[in-house]
């Protein structure tokens, strides 16, 4: 989902409006939080990562430009940077794969009752998040912000600081990297035939 | 086109990254193509399989830690302000810098009065004499019905010193010609020699007639160890009397 707040709102809050700024807090917090959580994987760290990027933007608006794209996508590049900071002091190396290929049983079958389906779709939802894990933090970025947030390539160049071309390789090998992980653990015939095909 | 061609686009294709053209010739070969379309939905199937699994709200104590970090920084930016703008005006609403130099002047001209005093205050103590001032008194101030400022501006002052006793040295402020009356004073255990030697005192009374000053307008300081011996009227007095 793309955000896309007005830019009087914007003014607004860099001039201390605190509606305004609940107004455009309230509508990216989930996905800054999010995309800080799928990262590190850790809800409390997350939030300091939130909380920083911005903090940025109340202390210093001028740092945003509406000419080089979102709110949403500078808050992002802001907590991206702020996540890269933390992988690499706690020493996780930012561009190896390191996903292990486990066996997992098959989650999606549809003839349970409700209660314990509900049961496996959380176990899967933690399949699923311990898939994105695994990937490498510069595949796992881009997956989360083109898949999750919907954004365009040149949005994903710009948070990361790369270009197009290097954001289609490294989204090209994150999607394959995790149907390789998701066949693995799911029924899923069109994810595995994904795989089949792409190698 | 091709399938080999198609796979190289397909991504672009799902992610909205690819032109109308292209989007068209890859539509088409979607329709004829199995495995392309097996492929297509093996990615769109990522993309959902994503979304469903990873749902995304952040926790309540977040609201709570930013909105607060907010206020924080908006009381702290008003704190700012408002030193910036006292800082401006200065003290007591004058600007720092002048308020500066004015302190700068007044040091000056502290210190250049204290030195004004200290040379007038040398020039007035002797040792051993006797300091005489005139008296400010604007009640008793009556001359010749005069006020006290058209008086000023008839006399002129200076310092003279009146030897009474060899010992003593006598410094008063004389005021010319409109002088009445005087007063001699003697030290207290000179009275007697000076007695003895009347003659001399009165020459020396009459030497001193027209340099004394009018004892009407004099108080006299550091006097305890002297006293009064004679009040003369001096003869420019009584030629105008």
């Amino acid at each position: 989902m793309r955000k896309k707040i007005e830019q009087h709102l914007i003014e607004k809050a860099s001039s201390g409006n605190a509606d305004a700024f609940s107004e455009i807090y309230y509508l990216l917090k989930d996905s800054i939080w999010g995309f800080a959580y799928r990262m590190t994987n850790h809800s409390q760290i997350a939030e300091d990562i939130t909380q920083e990027a911005f903090m940025v933007f109340i202390e210093r608006p001028e740092k945003y430009e509406p000419k080089k794209g979102s709110l949403f996508s500078f808050l992002c590049g802001v907590a991206r940077n702020k996540v890269l900071n933390h992988l690499k002091k706690s020493g996780t190396r930012l561009e190896t794969n390191s996903f292990e290929t486990k066996q997992f049983e098959n989650l999606a079958s549809g003839s349970m009752n409700s209660p314990f389906r509900e049961l496996l779709n959380k176990e899967f939802s933690e399949k699923i998040e311990s898939c994105v894990e695994n990937l490498s933090p510069f595949q796992r970025e881009v997956l989360l912000l083109r898949e999750i947030e919907d954004l365009s390539y040149a949005e994903i160049a710009g948070i990361t600081e790369t270009n197009v071309g290097i954001v289609k390789g490294r989204l090209y090998r994150a999607r394959r990297a995790l149907a390789h992980e998701l066949s693995l653990c799911m029924k899923s015939v069109e994810v595995k035939n994904y795989e089949v095909h792409r190698s | 086109m091709k399938c080999i061609e198609v796979r190289g686009n397909l991504e672009a294709f799902v992610d909205g990254e690819i032109g109308s053209s292209e989007k068209e010739r890859i539509t088409l070969h979607l329709g004829d193509c199995d495995s392309c379309r097996i492929n297509l939905k093996a990615l769109l199937a990522i993309g959902r399989t994503m979304k469903q699994a990873l749902p995304v709200v952040a926790p309540m104590s977040l609201d709570a830690r930013v909105l607060k970090a907010f206020d924080n920084h908006q009381t702290k930016k008003q704190f700012t302000k408002l030193r910036e703008k006292q800082e401006k005006v200065g003290w007591f609403g004058i600007p720092k810098l002048a308020f500066a130099f004015g302190l700068l002047l007044l040091a000056l001209f502290s210190g250049l009065a204290f030195q004004i005093g200290k040379i007038s205050a040398s020039n007035v103590q002797v040792s051993n004499s006797l300091i005489l001032k005139t008296d400010q008194k604007e009640s008793s101030f009556k001359h010749n019905g005069l006020n006290k400022n058209d008086y000023a501006k008839q006399v002129e002052t200076k310092i003279v010193e009146v030897p009474i006793i060899k010992e003593k040295i006598v410094k008063v402020p004389v005021i010319k010609e409109k002088i009445v009356t005087r007063t001699i004073y003697v030290a207290k255990n000179q009275r007697r020699i000076l007695r003895n030697q009347r003659k001399f005192s009165e020459k020396e009374s009459l030497a001193l007639m027209n340099s004394v000053k009018d004892g009407e307008f004099l108080t006299q300081t550091n006097l305890k160890d002297f006293q009064p011996i004679s009040v003369i009227k001096p003869k420019i007095s009584k030629k105008e009397e």
